[in-house]
């Protein structure tokens, strides 16, 4: 398992979320609401 | 300058009336587009200077232009250094095939986070998604990948939290080194 999965809020754009996946070298980006769970 | 004498740009307001239409083709987009001045003079600018005349401008929005004008001479310059090597130095295809699929790539990435600037990441992210508890055994998880076509799971705590994501390598690496009874959270 891959920890250490980068998060983004669901307000954000999908460009944070791709630069997020290009610096982090994730495999996913989690979207979390603002009580930091996991959206769904 | 470039773009009027290279590709026949023109500055009418007919031909900037198509510029933003996905069906346009790329050259004659570049034929009706309007950058800025500066962006114009030099389209063959590195990464860096790029964004900062794009900022400059006062037209952010612009870099992602800039860029596909950048990766398309560079491209131009590809095929003329392959053509070149068919005749001088091998090398040369080398070099030219490189530089081909180094600007197509920027200029793709650099379009791709223009066209997602605005959009909301609820638009995209998938909803429809089979999750996996820390808890839970490999055997339970290898289930999940049968049962469904995602090839990575989310695993979540109790409490919603993201613990971390189990790909499908992850999946084979800990069924073959631990056993179907392993949790998921030692792999």
């Amino acid at each position: 398992m891959t920890k250490d999965i980068p998060t983004i809020s669901h307000r954000a754009c999908l460009e944070e979320a791709i630069r997020l996946l290009q610096e982090k070298r994730a495999p996913a980006v989690g979207v979390v609401d603002a009580s930091g769970k996991l959206a769904a | 300058m470039v773009l009027i004498v290279v590709f026949g740009a023109s500055l009418d307001a007919s031909s900037l009336a198509g510029v933003d239409k996905s069906t346009v083709s790329m050259l004659d987009r570049l034929r009706g587009e309007p950058l800025p001045r500066r962006v114009q003079s030099h389209p063959g600018l590195p990464d860096g200077r790029r964004a900062r005349v794009a900022r400059h401008s006062g037209q952010p929005a612009r870099y992602a232009r800039a860029t596909e004008i950048a990766a398309s001479i560079g491209q131009v310059v590809a095929f003329g250094l392959g053509f070149l090597g068919l005749f001088g130095n091998p090398l040369l295809i080398f070099i030219a095939i490189f530089v081909y699929l180094a600007a197509s790539s920027e200029a793709q990435l650099v379009a791709m986070r223009a066209m997602s600037r605005d959009v909301p990441v609820a638009a995209a992210m998938m909803t429809q998604i089979a999750r996996l508890e820390p808890q839970a055994h490999i055997d339970e998880a290898v289930d999940t990948l049968l049962r469904t076509s995602q090839s990575e799971f989310p695993v979540v705590d109790s409490a919603g939290m993201l613990v971390g994501v189990l790909s499908r390598a992850d999946l084979i690496r800990a069924l073959k080194m631990l056993g179907p009874d392993a949790r998921i959270a030692t792999p």
